[in-house]
């Protein structure tokens, strides 16, 4: 029988951390993380409608776009991506121009 | 006798494999950024040591045809240390619950480890971030390791009466001293800090900030536009809960949440030079304990350090609002 409880709920990000136990045994669990993105998403798109390319106002940092955090953390561990190293940043930039992460972009061009 | 507080009504079973720092460090891994991200290393000893060294300043350097060679001045290298710090969660569990079926007990069990390793993670992030003061320690005083804003001495930018003592050898056992005014996070503070980080060889690629100053470097984007009515509803959670990924004179950089460090501080990170330290055989893993009432008590344990291996790479920006 499935043993499913929630562990916490951030309230600072809205992750949920689920406790999942569906070993016969009961010594394997599995730890789940959910996050409503759709806002983020809308964020995104949005901001790649508005005119200013991402820049900031000084012009000294030009954003590319938000990433919630447990996607970071599904690239970390589907993909072996790491947002976080900087030696993993020509696979990160090809995440983002990759059609299906288009919307993690916040812009229209591409990284 | 009144059952101790925090004690579950099931009992345990073994099964849970000892080593527990993987498990430990693969729960939840964006909510702790720094010990997530740093590197990994080893100490070997409760007083940590390693040694930095730096190149002589660029200077003009030219010479006369034949002229003989002197020899230059050799800059000692800088040994540095921080002190380990236990760090400890207990999960103590009823004698009474002896009937339930084995899996019961070891899902009961795996239950109480994961909770209690992923607030044991967050009490590390904690010690690992925070503006401590390295503790040697005593038979009454705990040891403690000195934490990353109190080892960030040389690229901070924080209100004139704010200090940080540079450590140039041993620990660092002077706290860092808060400004007296605190001032909101501006773009301009974020790249004074980044440049001169990156003028000491550094190569930052995080920003961590707490919740407030989350929100308040979304607005460097044009973020703000979002709070028109035309725009989507994004709520605050929303905002925070992601990394913001900005390209820059110097490099990529993820403006990312971090709960556990101080608000009033936002740190500009090379991983590169950070090593999160086990002492030898201490890393997190849990432990049985004597018997000494009905309940049986096991206890998630570790012992680290922070290395820092060159607080000129990284930055900080010290004194901002936090409401």
């Amino acid at each position: 029988m499935t043993d499913k409880r929630l562990i916490d709920i951030d309230p600072l990000t809205g992750i949920q951390t689920w406790y999942v136990n569906e070993s016969t045994d009961g010594n394997e669990f599995k730890v789940h993380e959910v996050q409503d993105v759709s806002g983020i998403i809308e964020a995104n798109k949005y901001q790649a409608n508005e005119d200013h390319g991402g820049w900031s106002e000084s012009r000294d940092f030009r954003k590319v776009g938000t990433i919630p955090l447990t996607v970071i953390q599904q690239w970390k561990t589907e993909k072996g991506i790491d947002v976080f190293n900087k030696d993993h940043w020509p696979a990160v930039k090809r995440l983002l121009n990759d059609s299906d992460w288009r919307h993690l972009r916040s812009a229209h061009w591409n990284v | 006798m009144a059952v101790p507080s925090g004690t579950t009504t099931t009992f345990d079973l073994t099964g849970i494999r000892e080593d527990l720092s993987n498990l430990i460090f693969n729960i939840s891994p964006t909510e702790t950024p720094a010990v997530s991200n740093m590197k990994k290393g080893t100490a070997t000893s409760t007083y940590h040591e390693w040694q930095t060294d730096s190149l002589a300043a660029a200077a003009s350097n030219s010479h006369l045809d034949g002229d003989d060679s002197s020899p230059n001045t050799i800059q000692a290298t800088s040994r540095l240390g921080n002190y380990t710090q236990i760090l400890k969660k207990t999960v103590q569990v009823s004698g009474t619950s002896d009937a339930v079926n084995k899996a019961g007990r070891a899902k009961e069990l795996a239950y109480q480890m994961s909770k209690r390793s992923k607030e044991v993670k967050r009490d590390l992030e904690l010690s690992v971030t925070q503006n401590s003061a390295a503790v040697a320690g005593s038979s009454a005083t705990a040891r403690a390791m000195a934490g990353m804003e109190t080892w960030i001495a040389s690229n901070k930018d924080n209100f004139t009466d704010g200090t940080t003592p540079v450590t140039s050898s041993g620990a660092p056992t002077t706290a860092p001293t808060d400004g007296t005014t605190v001032r909101t996070l501006t773009e301009a503070q974020l790249k004074t800090v980044l440049a001169s980080a990156w003028d000491a060889g550094g190569d930052p690629s995080t920003f961590m900030v707490g919740s407030f100053n989350k929100q308040q470097a979304s607005t460097f984007s044009g973020i703000a536009t979002l709070y028109r009515d035309t725009a989507p509803k994004v709520g605050q959670t929303q905002i925070i809960g992601a990394a913001d990924v900005y390209v820059s004179d110097f490099g990529q950089l993820a403006i990312v949440p971090n709960r556990f460090m101080r608000g009033r501080t936002g740190l500009v990170v090379d991983w590169d030079y950070w090593k999160l330290c086990p002492l030898s055989g201490r890393s997190f893993k849990q432990e049985r304990l004597a018997k000494t009432g009905d309940s049986e008590k096991r206890h998630i344990l570790g012992e680290y350090t922070l290395e820092c291996c060159n607080e000129a790479a990284s930055g900080k920006i010290a004194d901002l609002a936090v409401a």
